[in-house]
């Protein structure tokens, strides 16, 4: 095993749900990999801290006024139904297949675009610039309510 | 009768010098604590979950994994909301690198460390603009907090309730004042370690993983050590003589990138750093709105306030920034006339008198409209 399938499978390995050959070939390459090794405490202490983290639980109350709320939906508006005869059946049956069997010519006598495979990339324009600046000054503020800030507007306007 | 009284007047005189003086040493713990928690560097490194109000107007919370070591690096990586998890932002102290999975890009600029360390300046205006004392102690993420409270001087702006491990100086919760008098966290630790070690490989950036496009930015520059700003900007930059509520200018650099060359203006009242962008109104150009900024155009330019303050305060900071704009582009020539009357040493008011003149299309007669500060 490598470092990159170690790291794919360290979060499984960490909760125990690899089978006995794979958690023995990554628990053997940690032994001997540093840089994995650094991954798997990481992750050990982050899922440690999660696991300290309160739980919430939902009031008494809430069981009966949601499924109170389901009913409501449900009885209040009843679904519509057609009921058609073996022929009707027949054809629509038959229109559903010719629209998927066109669907399926367009998509593979489709062009290929040159770059069409490639990644998908940000669009930047004044918001991913302006957040870009706000990270900056976060980082440098350690009385910031947004010290911590995660940019999140990279849209176009 | 007479000595009881004088003994009276005494012992009030005493406890009155008491009370003070207790203030007096409680403001100045506050101050100090809050000083320790500006300082850059932590005595201890750091490993916390934090959640954290987001900028965007539904206000909801994030939940966030900060890792930050002696030296003052960091490593921040999102855990919550699923729409943002895993993203990532490396600070080695020189460079910042934030990595955006779903957007397959990573973004590198000049490191925040690298700017002049400015506690000093920021505490100094705290206590100018703000009354300091201590609220008590509360548990925070199992560690005891000493509570800071900072009651602002202008109305505009919010009482501030900081949560300070007194050991280490690390913030483990803001609280606002909302007008209600009802709290409002900001920033709230949940869970906090502080780990005799941290592996240096965590604050490595690696710019070859994965598969990211790249986009390095280049270090800002500081337009306030420039000489001809303007030409080199292609526009004059707004920077008031006065900010309103306590308020100062800090610094102001140029964010230059091809998509968007503008002004940012970070100004500070002490507890509160903000930022006003400002950019030609001519290039049709726009920031989507958040929560914590106002935005208006004057004077040809187009200006952005963006600062954790409510939106009254941000329209006085704005206003001084558009009163000025519009001052500038009344009196296009009179900055250079008066800079050069103010040389040759004619007093202040002989020099605007003869600045307004010469300002005059004709040379003379009265203007139709006097800047407002004239």
């Amino acid at each position: 095993m490598n470092c990159k399938s170690v790291q794919t499978y360290l979060s499984a390995y960490l909760d125990g749900e690899l089978c006995g050959q794979e958690s023995l070939q990554v628990r053997d390459h940690l032994m001997r990999c540093g840089e994995c090794q650094s991954e798997e405490h990481q992750l050990r202490t982050l899922k440690q801290m999660l696991r300290g983290l309160p739980t919430y639980s939902p009031n008494a109350e809430f069981e009966n006024r949601l499924v109170a709320s389901v009913m409501g939906k449900a009885t209040g508006r009843p679904a519509l139904r057609l009921h058609l005869n073996f022929r009707w059946q027949v054809a629509t049956g038959m229109v559903a297949a010719g629209i998927l069997i066109a669907l399926a010519v367009t998509k593979l006598t489709e062009r290929s675009v040159p770059g069409a495979n490639a990644l998908p990339v940000a669009t930047r324009d004044s918001t991913f610039e302006f957040s870009r600046d706000q990270l900056f000054m976060a980082g440098n503020d350690p009385l910031s309510g947004n010290r911590f800030v995660v940019p999140t507007s990279y849209g176009k306007d | 009768m007479a000595k009881t009284k004088a003994l009276l007047a005494l012992v009030a005189l005493g406890f009155s010098v008491a009370v003070q003086a207790a203030g007096q040493s409680e403001a100045e713990r506050a101050r100090q604590l809050l000083q320790k928690t500006l300082e850059r560097s932590y005595p201890q490194n750091v490993i916390a979950i934090i959640m954290q109000r987001n900028g965007e107007a539904n206000g909801s919370m994030q939940r966030i994994q900060v890792q930050i070591n002696r030296d003052g690096k960091m490593r921040q990586t999102v855990i919550y909301p699923l729409s943002l998890e895993g993203v990532e932002t490396i600070d080695d102290g020189r460079q910042s690198a934030t990595f955006l999975p779903d957007e397959n890009l990573v973004i590198v600029q000049e490191s925040p460390k690298l700017l002049p360390n400015d506690a000093g300046t920021r505490i100094n205006l705290t206590v100018r603009n703000y009354g300091l004392k201590l609220g008590g102690c509360a548990t925070i993420a199992g560690r005891t907090a000493t509570i800071v409270v900072a009651t602002p001087k202008a109305r505009e702006l919010e009482t501030r309730r900081y949560y300070i491990d007194e050991k280490t100086g690390f913030l483990l919760q803001l609280e606002t004042m909302e007008s209600n008098g009802k709290p409002k966290i900001a920033f709230q630790a949940q869970t906090v370690v502080y780990p005799a070690k941290i592996s240096p490989q965590t604050f490595m950036i690696d710019l070859e993983v994965g598969n990211y496009q790249k986009t390095i930015y280049k270090r800002r520059g500081n337009i306030l050590s420039m000489d001809s700003r303007g030409s080199s900007l292609g526009f004059e930059p707004i920077l008031p003589d006065r900010l309103p509520m306590g308020f100062e200018l800090q610094d102001a650099q140029i964010n230059d990138s091809g998509d968007w060359r503008s002004v940012a203006v970070r100004i500070t009242d002490g507890p509160v750093k903000g930022t006003v962008y400002q950019w030609p109104s001519s290039e049709k150009i726009g920031v989507k709105a958040s929560s914590g900024t106002t935005t208006e155009t004057a004077g040809g330019l187009k200006f952005v306030v963006a600062a954790d303050v409510p939106e009254a305060a941000r329209r006085r900071l704005l206003n001084a920034f558009l009163d000025a704009a519009r001052r500038q582009a009344d009196v296009p020539s009179l900055l250079g006339q008066t800079f050069q009357l103010e040389l040759i040493g004619l007093d202040e008011t002989l020099t605007r008198a003869v600045a307004l003149l010469l300002a005059m299309p004709n040379g003379g007669g009265m203007p139709s409209v006097l800047p407002e500060t004239w």
